[in-house]
């Protein structure tokens, strides 16, 4: 029996079905799909020979069902209560990772023991969940107060700082998955359009010529100020000259003119609009453009002076694909698109991926699995997936919005922002949709860490959910 | 708005954003896999990948005694991936300048650093992936290439490719050359290694490839590469010493009487293995070279040698004795048929018996018996099949490829323009052609007791050391005439040394037995002209008694005014037989049996050289007690006490190397990787070598004394 938020008691409720099928059967598959890699023609091979990847993500894959057990049989209400002192746990693993941890590819990420390894990050997502679900419910919280705000950002940041020591900004980037539980909590969609629009501003300075991007969007101000004239013809003229000039000052690499150009048109019509007494527009159109410019030569310098080289590829594989060495660093990318484009419409079949089978596409088993899927299932399976994965995150939203206690609906949103951000950056790097960035596909990656991590977020949900 | 629609709101935009993005990642895998799905597929599996086949390393020809007669050495070509990975602008930029000037220093020295700094600068600006920097590079000269700026970072970073090729060696030069043959990837190969290719080429390994450009396959380490099988030695019958003293005194002779080319075949009497065969010709620059297998390829009239087939045909057929008489009239020209005909050689007989006009090699003589005694009766047909029966008419199946037919007119086919002159001129050797190696086989043969052998070369396949096959001696015919026929022959060929043509060259040493030729090449043609041209042959065995070896020597054109088989193709056989007479241990009385050795570290001749990893294995497969005191690539042997002590043989640079002691496939493989010519005598390890260990390297020839 459990309390409801007035206190009442009410009878727990059944585990949600549809839900756990989905996850038994992703995790089945994903255990297909790693066999069918790891694979080998040895003699010593079998499914229970944990030398092999197909058995030691068996042994994960029992080890995972049991942890689910586990918390079947806790009572729910662990997790509240303990909810802050398991977050405090998660940051003093990430803590001691830097410290004790061993260095894979260059992130100090990992505990080892015994031949197996532990990604303490698993731990902090699913610590920083409980803490901040707990944290919102426990009072008011006024989201769009910048006071109370900061200090739930501060729940993610701490996490997300000891992350970045190690350094591993693909997981740090996950905790960017909490906004959308932000977001159903009442979080101002204006948050979310600057953060569009920075977004924005950030990937056209990269994907563009700086300077012509930028007077792009000096020429869209200028157009949009033009429009709320009243007599606007002749400056609808003059607009069409300054564009032509920019053009042909572009052609002829005379963009030094064309800025100054540009600057006194835009200076021009402000002046107009400020002498018709709207210098509230000029005062608030103005400062944005600025503040847009800076953020590109912004965006410019981070990608020369503060990304690493291998984040600097990874950039331009994502948003210059045809610039890239197809040897070096768009490699992984071509020989992913490859496996899948090879998969067609019904794929290879069963352990017939050449492709992944010849360790072309690498990381196959734990990053790039989807690759697998699409090898030997083609469209079908891989479509099959996404909606297994959509199938998911939609029945947690409709978990969460069920729910009686605030503490398990900010649970489930948590939940559903971490697996949707995992499954979309992880199929999305896959086709080169997003950067690659290394984070595995939840359920069906090969390894450990991960598996335990999400079956103990869904779990857990599952578990909460009974209290509804 | 109520709290309430803003809640709903809120949630259908988070509804929308899940269901935006997982359409669009849908649509990217229907893009990828159906709309373009055709060229991943094409790219993926028919040109993306391919498997490559990897030679394997061809397997040596050894003589009898295993010396290497033929053996592939690894040689290296090196190119250079000026957009690998890692080769980034900041390490090109840094290190150009002395990559190029050591370039220019060390691998092609007509090329200026300045030259090489601009050819790899543009090469890098056309995006070239596979840049040639040198071929055929030793180990040696790959591993100081490996130091060098740039490419010092390896594959990734560097961009150094590196492709292994092979290279045939003789390190006996020309000697067997035709014999041995030639391996040719753009040319038919000969002689054994044609023969042999089967066995020697090995298998062909799989190397998976794969295509980052159109035209460019890199390798990818995989499970499914399948490593070259090394080609199988084969062992043959050729001994280097005797091939060396019968090339040495051929050449001699062609030289000494201006010869065209000329040909010397040693054989085994009892199993018809082939110990030597020599094929020389005169080259433009007048030098005599193996540069045909004559012995093999070459079929002419036989001229004098093939009277010993007519006489035993004869003999056979029970039609002569070799005392019957024949007129001679001092070998003046006498007319078959109206076709005149004299004896090569003047003598003084006016009459004789067939014994006596065998022995002075009197054309009149043998063709008069056998006009009289197979002209009449189409008699020619008997003849013709007692040719057969000596198997005359067959190819001997020699191992090489391009034997001539032996060419045996059928009796009276009047295609093959038989007359009434076929018979008296074919009884001394024309109107008929055969190879000097079926001539030999049919020489063989009688002093073989009539046995006749399949000449055969190889003994022996090999695979790393271990026998894999033997090629025993094969029986053509059990008896090719009556042992009283073969008899008479061998009295008749022994007679020839006694009294007869080679007389002059008969030793106490040992006796001989055989017939000389001197044909007239293009009988018709030349004798019409006036200006003939010789062929001078002898083809005998030795010892007459009980025959161990059988030898034919045949000398074409020889153009200083001696032409006679005797003076001309004998001196030949002797130097041969001679030879093998002094070294042949069975030609002597054996010298008290010692006791037998025990293997022991102590007895063994051990004061070698040679690879550290080889000599490690084979030690240890003897259970021979080491110590090694270096890690060097090569190691030197010394005994101490009970074990075996290896210390680092350094091989200096630059300098030439200490090979001695040293087997001759390391010894081969340092000083040629060095650069130097290496000229071989002798089997076994080396003893001495003409250049001095230190001295400087200048491509020059070192002569290497083995023993």
């Amino acid at each position: 029996m459990v309390k409801n938020q007035y206190g009442a008691s009410v009878r727990e409720k059944s585990m949600d079905w549809i839900l756990l099928t989905i996850y038994l059967v992703l995790l089945f598959i994903g255990w297909l799909m790693v066999y069918t890699v790891g694979y080998r023609d040895d003699p010593d091979f079998s499914v229970f020979n944990i030398d092999y990847a197909p058995g030691r993500q068996l042994l994960f894959v029992g080890l995972s069902l049991l942890l689910f057990f586990i918390i079947a049989i806790i009572d729910w209400k662990f997790w509240r209560s303990f909810s802050y002192f398991i977050y405090l746990f998660a940051l003093v693993l990430l803590g001691g990772v830097l410290i004790f941890g061993a260095t894979i590819k260059g992130a100090t990420a990992w505990y080892t023991f015994m031949g197996f390894s532990f990604q303490p990050v698993e731990i902090a997502k699913f610590g920083t969940a409980l803490a901040l679900s707990n944290y919102l419910s426990s009072g008011s919280i006024n989201l769009n107060n910048t006071k109370e705000f900061s200090r739930v950002l501060a729940f993610l940041l701490l996490p997300v700082g000891l992350i970045m020591l190690q350094p591993d900004a693909g997981s740090a980037l996950i905790f960017i998955s909490f906004f959308i539980l932000f977001f159903r909590e009442g979080l101002s969609p204006v948050v979310y359009i600057i953060g569009a629009v920075l977004f924005s501003v950030f990937i056209g300075a990269l994907l563009f010529d700086i300077t012509a991007f930028l007077t792009a969007l000096v020429l869209t101000v200028i157009f949009l100020m033009i429009l709320t004239k009243r007599h606007k013809t002749y400056w609808l003229i003059g607009f069409v000259v300054l564009v032509v000039s920019n053009v042909l000052a572009y052609i002829e690499d005379l963009m030094l003119y064309a800025i100054i150009l540009d600057t006194l048109a835009l200076l021009a019509i402000s002046f107009m609009i400020w002498q018709r007494g709207e210098s509230r527009l000029v005062m608030t159109t103005l400062p944005s453009l600025m503040l847009c410019v800076g953020l590109a030569y912004a965006a410019d310098f981070t990608f020369n002076n503060v990304m690493l080289p291998h984040q600097q590829d990874r950039i331009n594989v994502w948003l210059h694909p045809d610039k890239c060495d197809p040897r070096g660093s768009l490699y992984n990318l071509l020989q992913s698109k490859m496996a899948i484009g090879s998969g067609g419409f019904s794929g290879k079949g069963f352990k017939q991926g050449t492709l992944t089978k010849l360790n072309y596409v690498p990381e196959q088993t734990t990053d790039f699995i989807f690759c697998t899927i699409g090898e030997e299932y083609g469209f079908i399976g891989s479509a099959a997936i996404i909606i297994l994965f959509m199938g998911m995150l939609f029945r947690i939203v409709v978990i969460a919005e069920r729910q009686r206690l605030l503490f398990v609906r900010h649970y489930a949103y948590c939940v559903a922002g971490i697996v949707f951000f995992h499954f979309f950056i992880n199929i999305g790097m896959t086709m080169g949709l997003v950067p690659v960035i290394g984070i595995p596909l939840p359920f069906l990656s090969y390894g450990g860490s991960s598996l335990l991590g999400f079956t103990l977020l869904l779990g857990v949900l599952l578990k909460l959910d009974t209290t509804r | 708005m109520s709290v309430k629609k803003e809640v709903l709101t809120r949630l259908y935009i988070v509804f929308a954003c899940f269901a935006i993005l997982g359409a669009v990642i849908v649509w990217k895998v229907f893009q990828i896999a159906i709309i373009e799905g055709e060229e991943w597929r094409s790219q993926g599996e028919q040109s993306y990948v391919k498997y490559k086949e990897v030679e394997a390393e061809r397997g040596n020809i050894l003589a009898d005694d295993g010396s290497l007669l033929a053996s592939s050495l690894p040689y290296f070509e090196v190119r250079m991936d000026l957009r690998a990975g890692g080769l980034d602008d900041n390490l090109f930029n840094a290190e150009i300048d002395s990559l190029s000037w050591y370039l220019s220093k060390y691998v092609d020295r007509s090329r200026s650093a300045q030259s090489w700094k601009s050819h790899l600068v543009q090469n890098r600006q056309r995006d070239n992936r596979y840049m040639l920097i040198a071929k055929q590079l030793s180990l040696q000269e790959l591993n100081r290439l490996k130091t060098f700026p740039i490419l010092r970072y390896g594959q990734h970073k560097g961009g150094l490719i590196v492709q292994v090729q092979s290279r045939r060696v003789k390190p006996f030069k020309d000697l067997a050359h035709r014999t041995i043959g030639l391996y040719r990837e753009n040319a038919p190969s000969i002689g054994l290694e044609a023969t042999f290719d089967g066995v020697l080429k090995g298998e062909k390994g799989k190397q998976l490839m794969q295509k980052i450009r159109p035209d460019i396959w890199v390798p990818i380490d995989d499970l499914s590469s399948v490593n070259p099988k090394q080609g199988k030695d084969i062992v043959t019958t050729l001994n280097v010493t005797i091939q060396d003293i019968a090339h040495q005194s051929l050449t001699d002779a062609l030289r000494q009487h201006n010869a065209a080319f000329g040909t010397a075949i040693v054989m085994e009497v009892k199993t018809g293995q082939i110990k030597a065969m020599v094929n020389l010709g005169k080259s433009s620059n007048g030098r005599f070279v193996e540069d045909y297998n004559y012995a093999v390829g070459m079929s002419a009239e036989p001229g004098s040698t093939f009277k010993l087939a007519t006489l035993m045909a004869m003999l056979e057929d029970g039609l002569v004795t070799v005392e019957d008489s024949i007129e001679l009239n001092y070998g003046r020209p006498k007319s078959f048929y109206g076709q005149s005909m004299r004896d090569a050689e003047p003598h003084g007989y006016v009459k004789a018996t067939v014994k006596e006009s065998f022995q002075t090699s009197s054309n009149v003589g043998i063709a008069t018996v056998a006009d009289k005694v197979y002209s009449p009766d189409k008699g020619g047909r008997k003849y013709i099949e007692r040719l057969h029966q000596f198997g005359l008419n067959e190819k001997t199946g020699i191992e090489i490829e391009g034997e001539a037919k032996p060419y045996i007119k059928d009796a009276y086919n009047q295609d093959q323009m038989w007359s009434r002159t076929t018979i008296p001129w074919m009884a001394i050797g024309y109107e008929a052609k055969l190879t000097p190696l079926q001539i030999l086989n049919f020489y063989n043969a009688v002093a073989n007791g009539g046995e006749l052998m399949k000449p055969y070369l190889v003994t022996e396949v090999r695979e790393v050391g271990r026998t894999v096959k033997k090629f025993k001696p094969t029986v053509l015919k059990k008896q090719i005439a009556k042992a009283s026929t073969i008899e008479s022959a061998r009295h008749l060929l022994e007679g020839v040394v006694d009294q007869g043509t080679a007389k002059r060259y008969k030793t106490d040493k040992y006796t001989f037995a055989g017939k000389t030729g001197t044909s007239v090449i293009d009988y018709y043609t030349s004798e019409r002209k006036g200006k003939k041209k010789y062929q001078a042959s002898f083809a005998g065995y030795f010892p007459a008694d009980q025959p161990k070896y059988s030898v034919i020597v045949v000398i074409n054109d020889p153009g200083n005014g001696s032409f006679y088989g005797s003076s001309v193709a004998v001196p030949v056989f002797r130097a041969i037989a001679d030879h093998i007479y002094n070294v042949d241990p069975a030609f002597h009385k054996t010298i008290e049996k010692t006791t037998q050795p025990q293997l022991a570290v102590n007895d063994l001749p051990v004061s070698g050289a040679g690879y550290t990893k080889e000599l490690e294995e084979v030690f240890n497969f003897f259970g021979l007690r080491i110590r090694k005191e270096s890690d060097g690539q090569w190691a030197s042997v010394q005994v101490r006490d009970s074990l075996l002590l290896l210390t680092e043989r350094s091989l200096a640079e630059h300098t030439v190397p200490d090979v001695r002691g040293m087997g001759l496939r390391d010894a081969l493989y340092v000083l040629e990787n060095n650069g130097l010519d290496v000229r071989v005598n002798g089997t076994g390890k080396v003893r001495s070598q003409s250049v001095l260990p230190g001295g400087k390297l200048a491509g020059q020839t070192i002569f290497i004394e083995l023993n």
